[in-house]
Formats: structure tokens, C-alpha cells, sequence
């Protein structure tokens, strides 16, 4: 049986967190730096593709090889290692800790909303502006790679980019696409993970400056971590260790129990953040 | 009973900020809210309206209890505490419109009449950042005021306003006490604010009630005699012969000023006495204590705000 009061609230919920959203223009913001970005790459690719013009990769033409699909998939890469988790951080503490420290948190909860639903609201949104981003980076990168480099071709997989190995293959033409969907896809996933992280620790610490520091210190710590072969005993037990499943969609033949095993796993890190953030935003004293 | 509350008690750490305090608070009425700074009642408002958890309390609102129904008392209660926070990057109307909808009515009309009252109407759609203090402090008690709440709290309501506004909020407290029978418990420092506002009063010091009454009833206890004299031991020394209680004391060079207990009935048999005593009168009178005046005596401060260490 549906709970109506109870939807009426979330729907309310959700209306006011869009209609933040849109007034503090955090989709220009983030659509900013996902053009600056995309324009930095392809300059990048292009220059590059100048280079290699007459290179030839596993007997194809270098230039063949470095489509829109290969831009697009490439682009990826640092955008969702480094930018959007900056990104996302920043946000979700603003809207988090940022509301706590500034009082409208308070002013919100002399309603009568419960704080699970004031919560789950932010989470919701937040992971739809998170969305938001890997589709307008999608859109972007593709629709500028189409044009400049081409629409599609086979893609080559450089395994030092994506795979942290020294391998190197060829994806062909007529799989290329759905694999790079599979990737933003997935993509996605990672930033659901990366939502709930932080809105766990902005309700642990109630402060924006706390919150960037410690999420993006454990997050990068992790990662740097994870590079290092001398550290290897530690990588299993790293936070960031399962959540670059979007690399699984570049692999010839996607390993989908791996892909399961690590997306279990970041449903239960998700889920955790997501009890202990609830569970100490309904605790805080406002 | 608006608000009935009884045992409240909470702690920062080793810190007591409120031991074992009651409160009642009578439907319709306006209630006062006084007590020095830090004396805990930012933290009791606070308490009641479940953005802090109390060790302990029994909290009834409106007929339920606080703990228990807190979601259907606070869809009739609205509140400041503190001070007015809001969405600087929306409009005063948005900021009011999404707010109501948390309460699950969000009436265009009732939001319009809303700002007319506190008067924001020409820039209800003005962005809030560009709100000064006393407008922002006006938006804060429109939104308290919807969607047609039976119980409001205001913490400091008047804080930051000029004098117009002032007058204009504590008409409008009144009104919204006569006119509508709403509730009304209103925090403040501005002793004569509350003294022509509210209907009853609650004066709490370091987290303990004082005292509580009617306000017109707790001046009239407080009637003293106000003697004007240049001898000041001997009137001391008859004083304490005859039992009689000094309130104050001042003391301003050429004469003493002394505020003793008692009413206007006393004061020619003690005119008789002070003249057999051969203390010199320079003046005496039926002296009506203003709420500043109990206050400070209740709560041991001096009146050029310092604590009273005599």
C-alpha cells in the first residue's frame, strides 16, 4: 500500500532540491567545466592525431582508430578518476554541511518533514545532478568527436589508460557503441558511490571545509595507494577499489561475474554510507 | 494548555544549560519569554520544537505529546529560532511557496496575504540575498505564520528592526493573538517589547525558572516605595531595626536612592517614622516596577548590564 502523505512529502522534497538546483545555476557550473574539459581533450587528441598520422596500431591506421568513440571513451577517463568526484564533493557538501552550517537546514526541519525524507531527497538529487554530468560529458565528447575526428570506427583500447595494464587491443566497429554506453553507464554507478560517500561524511561532520577535505583525502588517498605495487596487501580493503567497474565495458568480453562481485560490493559501501549518514543527520542538533 | 512542559533538562558536555524547568503556556495568549543571555532559552525553544534532544522532558504541544507526534504538531506550529535563514538564491514568495508545500498546503493566498501582512509586498519577488536583516527578519515571521499555524514561536523577533518595525511586529503579535487566536511564545531581550506585548511571561536564569505570571499581576507584586535621602546609614539602620526589605540601592553623590518593599499604603506611617528618625527626605513615592526593574532583581543583574555581585 502506497504511503500518500508520505509521497506527497518526498515530491515536495525533491521539488524544492530541483528547484535549488536550477536557481543556484549548478547545471551551468557543471556543464562549464565539462565544455573547458572537452575542448582541453581534443586539442589534445588532435595534436596527438597529427602525430600519429602515419602510424600504424595492429595494422590499422593510427588516425582510422582515433574516432569519436575513442574520444568520447577517453574522455571518460580523468573526467570520472578526478573531475566529477572534485565535483560532486563540492556540491553535495555546499547543499549537505553547507545547509547545516547556514541555518536553512533548520528552517527546513521546523516543517513537518521527517529528516530520513529531507535526506534521501538531497541523495536523490544529487545523484541526478551526478547523472546529469556523465550525460552532458557523453554528449559532448561524442557529438565533438563525430565532428572533428569522425562518428565511429574501431577503437583502440590502450590498457595503460584504462585497464592500469600494458595491454592493447582493438574493439571493432560494430560493438564500439554499445560499449561506450555500457561505460558511461557504469559510469554512473561509480557516482552513486561517490554521492552517498559524501553525504555520510557532511552529515558526520557538518562542515563543508571538513567534508571536502575528508572525502576527497580518502578518495585520492585510496587511489594513490592503489598505484603503488609495494602497497599491494592494503588494495582489497580500499575504498576505491571496486568502484571503477565502468572499465569492465572496454574489455573484449565483459567479465560479468567480476562486474557483479564489484557492483555487490559498492551496493553494500553505498548502502552503508547512506544508514550512517541517516542515522547521524537524525542525531545532529540543529 | 498551548504548551505544556514539564522536567525539561539538558546538558552540553558537564555544562547544565536547563535543570529541571517547567513551562506552561495558555492557549491564545502571548507569552513572554525572558531571561539573560545564555540563561538557556534559545536551547528550551529549541527542545520544543525537536531540532535538539533533551535529556529529559515531558513535552505536550497542542494536546500531543512532542515525542510522539511531532510531524502533526509541527504542520500547526510555526517558528524563528535564532535567526531567519533561507534560500538567498529564491525569491521571498519561492523561498515561502516550497516551504508551505513541506507542510502540505502550500495556498497562493494565504502566502500573499502572508507577506501584505508583514509588508514585503513590492519585493516578494526580489531575491533574498538582496534582503536586508529587518527584511529578512519580516520573511522569517510570514513564514511562521503559514500555512494558518496555531502555535508560533519567535526567538529575537524584533532584533535588527528599526522602530517602525518594531511597532509594526508587536501590533502584529497582538493581532494575530486577538484577531486569530494564535498562540504566540516570544523569546526577547527587549524587556519593554514584552512588557507590551505579552499576556504572560516566564523569566528563567543559568536554566531555572524564576518566575512566571501574568504580566500585569507580576508588576502589581512588585509595587515598592522609591525614598530619595542623603542619610543613608541611618535609613539603613532603621530598616533593618523595623525588618523592612531594600530592593536597590543607588547611590548618586548628593543623595541616596532607595527602592523599598512595600505598597502605596505604607508610605505615610513610614514618612512618620523616617521624620522621627530624623532622616532627611528629599523625596518619596509609590515607585511601579517595569518588567526591566523585576527582571534584574530576579536574575541578580545590575542595570548597566554587568551581573550584580553585591
Amino acid at each position: 500500500m502506497l504511503n500518500l502523505p508520505v509521497i506527497k512529502k518526498m515530491a515536495a522534497l525533491t521539488g524544492l532540491e530541483y528547484k535549488k538546483l536550477i536557481r543556484q545555476k549548478l547545471h551551468y557550473t557543471g556543464l562549464g567545466v565539462v565544455l573547458f574539459f572537452t575542448c582541453l581533450s581534443s586539442l589534445g587528441f588532435i595534436m596527438h592525431r597529427m602525430r600519429n598520422a602515419k602510424k600504424k596500431i595492429e595494422g590499422e591506421a593510427a588516425a582510422e582508430l582515433l574516432n569519436g568513440i575513442a574520444f568520447s571513451m577517453t574522455c571518460l577517463v580523468p573526467a570520472i578518476y578526478v573531475l566529477f568526484p572534485m565535483i560532486i564533493s563540492i556540491f553535495t557538501a555546499t547543499s549537505m554541511a553547507g545547509e547545516l552550517q547556514n541555518g536553512q537546514m533548520r528552517t527546513m526541519l521546523l516543517r513537518p518533514v521527517s529528516r530520513w525524507n529531507v535526506f534521501f531527497s538531497r541523495f536523490f538529487m544529487m545523484s541526478f545532478y551526478s547523472f546529469f554530468l556523465v550525460i552532458a560529458l557523453l554528449f559532448v565528447s561524442y557529438s565533438c568527436g563525430s565532428v572533428m575526428f569522425g562518428a565511429t570506427g574501431d577503437v583502440v583500447i590502450f590498457g595503460e589508460i584504462f585497464l592500469r595494464n600494458g595491454s592493447r587491443y582493438i574493439l571493432p566497429e560494430k560493438v564500439v557503441f554499445t560499449k561506450l554506453l555500457l561505460m558511461y553507464s557504469f559510469a554512473c554507478f561509480s557516482t552513486i558511490y561517490l554521492v552517498a560517500m559524501n553525504m555520510m561524511i557532511s552529515a558526520l561532520t557538518k562542515k563543508v571545509s571538513h567534508t571536502i577535505v575528508i572525502s576527497l583525502g580518502i578518495y585520492y588517498t585510496s587511489y594513490i595507494l592503489s598505484s603503488l605495487s609495494f602497497m599491494k596487501h592494503i588494495h582489497a580493503f580500499l575504498p576505491t577499489r571496486y568502484l571503477d567497474i565502468w572499465r569492465f565495458a572496454v574489455v573484449r568480453d565483459i567479465p560479468w561475474d567480476q562486474l557483479f562481485h564489484d557492483c555487490t560490493i559498492d551496493i553494500c559501501y553505498i548502502v552503508s554510507f547512506l544508514v550512517i549518514g541517516g542515522i547521524a543527520f537524525n542525531m545532529t542538533e540543529v | 494548555m498551548a504548551i505544556k512542559a514539564q522536567h525539561i533538562t539538558k546538558s552540553f558536555g558537564t555544562f547544565k544549560a536547563v535543570d529541571d524547568l517547567d513551562l506552561y503556556v495558555r492557549e491564545g495568549s502571548v507569552h513572554g519569554f525572558l531571561g539573560p543571555n545564555g540563561a538557556g532559552k534559545t536551547t528550551v525553544i529549541r527542545i520544543l520544537l525537536g531540532l535538539l534532544s533533551p535529556d529529559s522532558a515531558e513535552v505536550e504541544i497542542l494536546g500531543k505529546d512532542l515525542f510522539m507526534s511531532r510531524d502533526q504538531i509541527m504542520s500547526q506550529t510555526g517558528a524563528i529560532v535564532e535567526y531567519p535563514a533561507f534560500f538567498e538564491y529564491m525569491t521571498a514568495y519561492e523561498n515561502l511557496y516550497y516551504l508551505s508545500r513541506l507542510s502540505g498546503c502550500a495556498d497562493k493566498t494565504m502566502i500573499e496575504k502572508a507577506i501584505d501582512i508583514v509588508g514585503l509586498s513590492k519585493v516578494r519577488n526580489k531575491l533574498v540575498k538582496t534582503f536586508s536583516y529587518g527584511m529578512k527578519q519580516r520573511l522569517g515571521i510570514a513564514q511562521a505564520m503559514i500555512p494558518e499555524n496555531k502555535l508560533i514561536f519567535l526567538d529575537e523577533p524584533v532584533n535588527g528592526l528599526d522602530p517602525h518595525g518594531i511597532l509594526d511586529i508587536r501590533n502584529l503579535i497582538r493581532q494575530l493573538s486577538e484577531n486569530h487566536g494564535i498562540t504566540v511564545f516570544l523569546s526577547s531581550h527587549l524587556l519593554s517589547e514584552v512588557e507590551q506585548t505579552c499576556d504572560y511571561v516566564t523569566i528563567i536564569h543559568k536554566g531555572h525558572k524564576v518566575c512566571e505570571g501574568k504580566v500585569s499581576e507580576l508588576m502589581k507584586q512588585h509595587e515598592s516605595i522609591e525614598i530619595l535621602t542623603p542619610d543613608r546609614e541611618l535609613l539603613k539602620n532603621l530598616f533593618a531595626r523595623e525588618n523592612l526589605k531594600i530592593f536597590t540601592e543607588e547611590d548618586s553623590g548628593e543623595y541616596s536612592r532607595f527602592l523599598i518593599e512595600g505598597s502605596e499604603n505604607i508610605v505615610p506611617p513610614l514618612v512618620e517614622k523616617l521624620v522621627n528618625n530624623k532622616i532627611r527626605l528629599y523625596g518619596i513615592a509609590k515607585h511601579q516596577k517595569v518588567l526591566e526593574d523585576i527582571f534584574v532583581e530576579l536574575t541578580g543583574y545590575k542595570k548597566d548590564g554587568g551581573p550584580d555581585r553585591a
